[in-house]
């Protein structure tokens, strides 16, 4: 098993190390006040429409 | 389901099989018997003169005065405001037109034959930039430049097309993606390739040096000249793959300034419409977005076969010109756009990323499920009659069009 690093302060000390997933504006802000981000697009499926991922899966099938 | 792969396998084996060839410029009515006195075809899906945004309204004034169906502009509002013009989309007649894409009996029409298939498709000849009838503009300059393409720029062409036996337009693609073009907002390349084959036809067949010389600086000073005949091709190669029952896999991506309308495949030739969006660009100096129309025109057709955004990675200085960020950007959008269709064109490849071929055959399911909309490139016009392009951008397909078309497909595939 990884050995996990057990020292939170060095989480504190260390640049923080971002994966952002969604909303852009929150990696924009970051990237802005020079933080280092990796944007990852997502959204729902459909737009969260039940209705349509009902038929997506079905056409998809 | 295996069907509907199967039969988006066939609909991109179509749109890759296909052989588009330049082959003839004639008049409008020659190419589409249907195009009588006071028909119009114009760009988009269907829409009557109530509804029209400004720029469609004033190609329309413009071009009843350039066909002798009005005395002047008012004369030409009046009768369209009368019911006395008859519109049609180009796409129901096998035609396609950029902005506001009017096409009419005397105007001369580049033809494309998909020599695979043996169909043909229509676009009239680009006019050049800045104030023009596709960008809704028609006062004296632009009506007296229609004049001189129907009068001497369209015969002159014809002949040259007709000596050169036509002009083979996929290699010629080909050779633009490896040049910088991307086939929508910039064809730089293309449109020389295209004028250095011709040339010398231009010249054999011209009817005096002063015409030869006219021909050649008017192709020469539009970098957008090729446009044109990049979407008669892709109209050609679009159409084989047509009503291929079980498909999901898009044949047109259309605007009329009011709506965007997508046309797919399984569904035959039902339109899908929604309010179309504004583009997001850059603009001429003295303009601004709150003079910008809503987008508008068929040249989408160009996206519809991976070429346009899809293909940005070939055009990154196109980034920059469309104010779609920086050119190291370019590649985002044509991977972005990967993640829609059923595959890439192999023939068509862009040398800037490995040479992958062009996205190509955009599939609703894709498109709907990852909310990834396709993004075209296109001209910006001014939002009131007769003033022009002031502009040029992106802009982003509504998702609601591909939803509605979920649906509808669904249905004839007996899912609820």
């Amino acid at each position: 098993m990884e050995k996990k690093d057990s020292n939170p302060s060095s989480l504190l000390a260390a640049a923080p190390r971002v994966v952002n997933i969604g909303l852009e504006l929150f990696a924009v802000n970051l990237v802005d006040n020079g933080t280092e981000v990796v944007h990852v697009q997502w959204s729902p499926p459909a737009r969260g429409n039940a209705h349509l991922i009902s038929l997506l899966d079905k056409l998809r099938g | 389901m295996k069907e509907i792969e199967e039969a988006n396998q066939e609909v991109l084996r179509r749109m890759l099989a296909g052989e588009p060839t330049l082959v003839d410029v004639v008049p409008g009515v020659q190419a589409i018997p249907d195009l009588a006195d006071h028909v119009i075809l114009h760009a988009g899906p269907p829409i009557g003169w109530d509804r029209m945004c400004g720029p469609l309204r004033g190609a329309i004034m413009g071009v009843a005065v350039f066909e002798g169906w009005a005395e002047d502009l008012d004369e030409a509002g009046e009768k369209a405001a009368a019911g006395s013009f008859m519109f049609h989309p180009n796409h129901h007649f096998g035609a396609v037109g950029p902005m506001t894409g009017l096409t009419t009996k005397s105007q001369p029409l580049l033809v494309v034959e998909n020599k695979a298939f043996g169909n043909r498709a229509y676009c009239a000849i680009n006019e050049g930039l800045g104030k023009v009838m596709r960008f809704g503009g028609n006062d004296a300059e632009v009506l007296d430049r229609l004049r001189w393409i129907k009068e001497v720029l369209g015969p002159a062409l014809g002949r040259a097309v007709r000596e050169a036996d036509g002009i083979p337009l996929k290699p010629l693609i080909a050779r633009g993606l490896t040049m910088g073009d991307e086939m929508h907002q910039r064809n730089v390349a293309c449109s020389t390739l295209l004028l250095r084959q011709l040339a010398p036809e231009l010249a054999r067949t011209a009817k005096s040096t002063e015409e030869l010389a006219a021909c050649l600086g008017f192709i020469g000073r539009n970098d957008q000249f090729f446009l044109n005949v990049a979407m008669a091709m892709g109209k050609a190669l679009t159409d084989p793959a047509r009503s291929i029952d079980g498909s999901s896999v898009v044949t047109a991506m259309s605007r009329n300034g009011t709506e965007f309308g997508i046309r797919v495949s399984g569904t035959g030739d039902r339109w899908f419409t929604a309010p179309v969006e504004m583009p997001v660009g850059l603009y001429f100096p003295g303009f601004s977005e709150r003079d910008a129309n809503p987008d508008i025109g068929d040249s989408a057709i160009v996206e519809t076969i991976g070429l346009g955004a899809f293909a940005m990675a070939a055009a990154p200085a196109v980034v920059g010109y469309v104010g779609a960020g920086r050119a190291s950007e370019a590649a985002a959008f044509t991977r972005s756009m990967a993640e829609i269709v059923v595959g890439p064109n192999p023939a068509w490849t862009i040398p800037a990323m490995d040479f992958a071929g062009v996205p190509t055959g955009i599939d609703i399911r894709l498109v709907v499920e990852t909310g990834l909309a396709p993004t075209i490139n296109t001209g910006i016009a001014h939002r009131e009659p007769g003033v022009g392009q002031v502009g040029a951008g992106v802009v982003k397909a509504p998702l609601n069009c591909f939803e509605q078309a979920l649906v509808a497909f669904a249905a004839t595939m007996d899912i609820k």
